[in-house]
């Protein structure tokens, strides 16, 4: 009893006098210190073996409270390693460059055709990255993608990562996190995809502004690229990727219109409510096919070309039209992307995956000449629209 | 000397066969068993009921004695105490792993630049501050901890459901059984450490007719509690991270996924 | 040289080291020893502290009982007062009633003993008859109204008596007097305590009388079962305590454990409840309340009822009621009151309070200075910009701001109530925004500090959050020095000290460890409706109910 004691009163001396005397290193650092990075950019040096890394880091200054007042510093390095990235960084700040708070890798088209996983082989070592970090492909140049003055004036890193975490409610390109690219990767047969971000002059896709060199310049994420492991191989067009997005169940809500899908004359606008994808591998007269079954549920809010007056039966009908005219529409998005598949003989949807998953047996027996396979493998689509209203009116305005 | 009620007893044990396999387990299983291995859990962990019960027979035969005692008892002085050797030795090497593989990732994935010896200087302060307090301290130690470790688990894979990767489980069993049989056979020296610590706290189980009967209870209570436990975090790991990532991945990749979730990065 | 027997006399007038200059250095540094050991280890068995001296009538107090002689003792004092009278009986007696001035009845006295001894009854037949022999029985049978009257025949009992407010009668030079009970001194009264006041319950709260404190714990519980038991303690104080608890529903072992522990006070005041306190407490190197007390007395019925044991201890409002679980620190007896529903919320309430009273610092000091990558990257901005030009590391800001906080608590405590405020408005000016504007700490310290402040005030019970303040402390330092580890590994040192804490054999967090299901449910994080609460809380897993036993006391 006695002797415990005094072993306690032992351990516990020790213990205060490693608390006081121990602390200095060990990875303590303020708040302050820190120079949180929020966007790396990854493009090919000049030297061959090199990369050019910009790194975009936030410079919190007093007074400027939101993230959204904060100043940023953008510097690019050439490199052959990202740890020589960081020190180089480090002999140019007084700060520590904080790898924690990065949010967005962009890979710039070069670096992305040459493969890039070594290069973000740090991201998914260290341990101050996070694995929902997101990727990003640049046409173009990384270093001149982070490089763009927004004319909103938000630093472009933010901007790309919270233009990117609202994309689920416009569905129109994927949302690629590092781990789900690490995850695709490691299925071995499907490629991964990555979405595509470009910046976009005065003119460009129909889209004007007062361009004006002190305004700055817009950013655009649109399409994706698919990669064969970690190389860039081709990217995908807007409707292309609209459809792969359909085709792997990623549709959350969507605007979609019918006009020029045929020569009808009425045509329709809305919004997709909800949609779901199933998946069936059957086999038709002894071939074995992929079978999609895309439901969506759809809600009108726009009526274009309607002339006469309509009664209720025949809105009913106009409305039976309109479902169609959408399932024609996210049939031609679909088969789009299933032909682009099949040209580049990458199953960037994964559809080796979905036989795997649904009939591992068949799966077996392809697995091997899986990529000559892609351009015959049959594959089906049955698309089923419902109108889940047609919004807060019936007939048109010119009743 | 002081006994253990038998809620203590089957918390006991479920914390520390917990605290052994909940992070490696996910990476162990897959390894073999793949993308099924998650069902190779629950059996493997059943290996150790009837070693668990053999112990309690033991302890009902000599009650009130230590596993050294009654080795000494069966098998004479000298074949008795190498056994309790042996036994002190694999003990110590197991305690000492896991607080190493506790110390690694700590250091790995949270503080890279603090020397490991701190953690383990830490823990072993923490484990024998527990011992000095006695065996009814640390039996309430695990009573209060259990539900702690449990309500975390859950709320890692509760967190973790917006990240699940579409399909990752499927096809189920698409190799036929044998990964699953070799998957479970990792799975078995966990159990066997329970077992471990099982014979290691027989002095201290009480030796009434009834409370042995509560204590088989105990004892597969807590194994399935754990398996199930177990099982729902490699089914989580395989349905997030896939099986490829799941086997490649270290520390605790589901904790800080959840954390990511959970603070809204 | 002195005899090593003289060392342990010596070392009660705590000056062992000051008289030992002479000696050779060997017994110095044991001396020095023996004071410090003296000075944290308490001692086992009898607690003898601060010696009485020695006075010349000691010795008389032990002797027959003589009227004179308690004159002669008690004469230097001026507020003692004696009459002498005759009482005219067969014979002619000579009697001299003696009582404190102030403590007394003068009233009672005048009308009831006075009056009709000297005046009313002279020629009453019964008084007739007494005699120098029998004026004892006769007097105290039938002439003397009033209700406490008792025989003594002890000089320290008249004494005692007489300075304790009673009036003592003496007749000639009998060696027996008779003691008239006629208490009657200036007291607070009645009135609603200010620690624990409540909305809806019952206002009146004890007081430093004695006997009024148990009037009103009797008003509660009417019932024969309810003991209340006298003790004395303190030879110079000579303070009334009173042992309180139910027959049959308090524990037996817990009820001769409290007497066991009383008996071995040996000390020469007793002025407040911490002198009990602290000497019969379980583990005296804890930061937590091992007996939990009250002002109110249906909290102390409601206790008693639980199967607890009160001291009421004479000269203070407060009663302490052991066994304590700490469960039962973050409950009030509002709880009671209100309807379940409301009780579980504010129950919730208080424990998140507690809870983020005793890590929010320390979680604050980990999270900017080593888990940078946790906190989500907009908020990491406005700290890093809330911190530029903060000269001091977050550790340090913390501690200072803690200390400050403590230093304005401390202060406005004690003051009168119209400057009280004053030093909560300059505080809140000094800390909230002029040192923010002055660049000395950041505006998300200000927060976590004010944040910490107003949680602790969510604890109900001021011991347990006195606990917390204190063991905030090590835990900032551990969070500074190894961030989440350091905390998680003191909040696990904290959780090992509380299992292995008992109060009077009763785990200290009981329900919860060793687990009573019923219990746990019934009314410790929650509260089950009344209509649920069907049996009495089973906390009582009393195991050798002694102090230092195993799980450490």
């Amino acid at each position: 009893m006695k002797s415990n004691r005094q072993l306690k009163i032992g351990l516990g001396v020790i213990l205060i006098i490693c608390i006081l005397f121990l602390p200095g290193c060990w990875g303590k650092r303020e708040v302050e210190e820190l120079a949180p990075l929020l966007g790396v950019g990854i493009d090919l040096g000049q030297k061959p073996g090199t990369y050019l890394i910009t790194e975009q880091i936030a410079e919190p200054k007093q007074g400027g409270a939101t993230a959204s007042e904060v100043k940023q510093w953008t510097v690019s390095v050439e490199v052959s390693s990202a740890r020589e990235a960081y020190e180089m960084v480090s002999k140019i700040t007084n700060l520590i460059p904080f790898m924690g708070s990065l949010k967005v890798i962009v890979i710039g088209e070069d670096a992305a055709k040459a493969g890039f996983n070594d290069i973000i082989d740090f991201a998914q070592r260290f341990s101050e990255f996070r694995r929902s970090m997101y990727l990003l492909l640049a046409k173009g140049k990384a270093q001149s993608l982070l490089n763009t003055k927004l004319r909103s004036g938000e630093i472009p890193a933010i901007f790309l990562k919270s233009n990117l975490e609202k994309g689920e409610n416009s569905s129109t390109f994927p949302i690629v996190r590092l781990g789900h690219y690490l995850t695709i990767l490691g299925t071995e047969t499907t490629a991964p995809i990555i979405p595509l971000a470009k910046s976009i002059k005065s003119g460009d896709e129909g889209i004007e502004y007062k361009a004006d060199e002190k305004e700055g310049e817009e950013l655009q994420l649109e399409g994706a690229g698919v990669l064969k492991g970690d190389h860039l191989v081709d990217f995908l067009t807007d409707e292309e990727t609209k459809g792969y997005m359909w085709l792997e169940n990623d549709v959350l809500h969507r605007f979609i219109n019918t006009v020029g899908i045929d020569e009808s004359k009425v045509n329709f606008g809305g919004q997709v409510l909800k949609s779901t994808t199933i998946y069936k591998v059957k086999s038709n007269n002894g071939t074995m096919e992929l079978h999609y079954q895309i439901n969506a549920s759809i809600a009108v809010d726009e009526v274009m070309g309607l002339k006469e007056k309509l009664s209720d039966t025949e809105w009913l009908d106009l409305l039976k039209e309109a479902e169609k005219r959408f399932a024609k529409v996210i049939q031609k998005e679909c088969e789009l992307s299933i032909q682009k598949e099949k040209k580049l003989g990458l199953d960037f949807l994964g559809i080796g995956r979905h036989i795997e998953q649904y009939n591992s047996g068949y799966w077996k027996t392809v697995k091997d000449q899986w990529e000559q396979n892609i351009a015959d493998f049959p594959i089906s689509l049955d698309v089923k629209v419902t109108i889940h209203n047609s919004g807060m009116s019936s007939g048109s305005a010119h009743d | 000397m002081e006994r253990i009620s038998t809620h203590q007893f089957m918390t006991l044990g479920a914390a520390v066969l917990m605290g052994t396999t909940s992070l490696p387990v996910a990476s162990i299983v897959t390894g073999v068993g793949g993308r099924d291995g998650w069902m190779s859990v629950l059996p493997g962990l059943a290996v150790g009921i009837p070693y668990g019960l053999m112990v309690l027979s033991l302890v009902e035969q000599y009650p009130g004695k230590s596993l050294l005692q009654i080795s000494e008892t069966l098998f004479g002085k000298w074949i008795g105490k190498v056994i309790g050797i042996i036994y002190i030795i694999i003990s110590g090497y197991l305690g000492g792993l896991l607080l190493g593989q506790a110390g690694d990732i700590y250091q790995v994935s949270i503080m890279t630049l603090t020397p490991i010896s701190v953690f383990e200087l830490g823990g072993i302060l923490l484990v024998f501050y527990l011992v000095t307090s006695g065996i009814e301290v640390l039996a309430r130690f695990s009573e209060v901890l259990f539900p702690l470790i449990v309500i975390a688990l859950l709320l890692n894979v509760g967190l973790s459901i917006p990240r699940i990767e579409q399909g990752e489980l499927l096809p189920i069993l698409s190799q036929g059984l044998k990964p699953l049989f070799w998957a479970g056979i990792k799975v078995v020296p966990f159990a066997m450490t329970y077992i471990l610590f099982l014979a290691g706290i027989a002095a201290f189980l009480p030796t009434g007719k009834k409370e042995l009967g509560q204590f088989k209870t105990g004892i597969w209570r807590s194994l399935l509690l754990v398996g199930i436990l177990d099982t729902l975090v490699v089914l989580m790991q395989i349905l997030v991270f896939g099986p490829a990532e799941t086997i490649r991945l270290d520390t605790d990749p589901m904790g800080i996924c959840a954390l990511e979730e959970g603070i809204g990065f | 040289m002195r005899g090593r027997e003289e060392y342990g006399k010596l070392a009660n007038n705590r000056l062992v080291v000051g008289q030992n200059k002479r000696d050779k250095e060997g017994e110095n540094v044991r001396s020095w020893f023996k004071m410090i050991k003296e000075l944290t280890i308490r001692p086992k068995g009898t607690r003898q502290i601060r010696k009485s001296p020695s006075y010349s009538f000691d010795d008389d107090l032990n002797k027959p009982l003589s009227g004179v002689t308690v004159k002669e003792i008690l004469s230097n004092s001026s507020d003692v007062v004696f009459r002498e009278f005759f009482l005219q009986g067969k014979e002619r007696i000579p009697c001299i009633l003696g009582a404190v001035d102030g403590l007394v009845d003068k009233n009672l006295l005048d009308q009831f003993i006075l009056k009709p001894l000297m005046m009313d009854l002279v020629g009453h037949p019964e008084l007739a008859q007494v005699t120098l022999a029998n004026v004892v029985d006769i007097t105290s049978q039938s002439l003397l109204p009033g209700l406490e009257i008792k025989k003594i025949s002890k000089m320290r009992e008249a004494v005692n008596a007489i300075l304790s407010g009673d009036s003592v009668i003496f007749f000639g030079n009998l060696t027996e007097a008779i003691v008239i009970g006629a208490r009657g001194w200036a007291n607070r009264g009645v009135t609603e305590p200010l620690t624990e006041s409540i909305v809806k319950g019952p206002r009146e709260g004890f007081s430093e009388t004695l006997r009024t404190n148990t009037s009103l714990l009797r008003r509660k519980i009417k019932h024969p079962s309810l003991r209340i038991v006298s003790l004395k303690l303190g030879e110079l104080t000579n303070t009334d305590l009173v042992v309180t608890y139910i027959e049959k529903i308090a524990s037996p072992d817990i009820v001769s454990e409290v007497f066991r522990r009383l008996g071995t006070i040996k000390m020469d005041s007793m002025l407040g409840n911490g002198y009990i306190e602290e000497m019969i407490e379980d583990n005296p190197y804890s930061p937590f309340p091992q007996i939990s007390f009250t002002e109110r007395p249906d909290v102390l019925a409601g206790k008693l009822l639980e199967g607890k044991v009160g001291i009421i201890v004479d000269g203070t409002p407060i009663v302490l009621v052991v066994p304590a679980v700490l469960s039962q620190f973050l409950n009030v007896n509002e709880d009671y009151y209100q309807r379940a529903m409301v009780a579980i919320l504010a129950r919730f309430v208080r424990y998140l309070g507690a809870f983020v009273a005793i890590v929010a610092p320390s979680i604050y000091i980990s999270v900017t200075t080593f888990h940078q990558e946790i906190i989500p990257t907009g908020l990491l901005l406005s700290i890093s910009a809330g911190r530029q030009g903060v000269p001091f590391p977050a550790l340090l800001e913390a501690l200072t701001m803690t200390v400050v906080l403590e230093i304005l608590q401390e202060a406005g405590l004690r003051l009168p109530k119209p400057i009280g405020s004053t030093i909560g408005i300059v505080g809140a000016l000094i800390i909230g925004d002029a040192a923010v504007k002055a660049g000395l700490v950041s505006p998300l310290m200000v927060i976590i500090i004010g944040l910490t402040a107003v949680a602790s005030y969510a604890i109900p019970t001021f011991d347990l959050s006195l606990a917390v303040r204190l063991i905030r402390f090590p835990l900032m330092i551990l969070a500074g020095v190894l961030g989440f580890f350091g905390v998680s590994v003191g909040l696990y040192v904290i959780l090992i000290h509380l299992l292995g804490l008992r109060s009077f054999g009763v785990p200290y967090l009981s329900p919860l460890a060793p687990l009573r299901i019923r219990a746990l449910l019934q009314d410790t994080l929650v509260r089950a409706p009344w209509w649920a609460l069907k049996r009495r809380p089973q906390l009582m897993d009393v195991e050798e109910p002694r102090s230092g036993g195993k799980g450490r006391g």
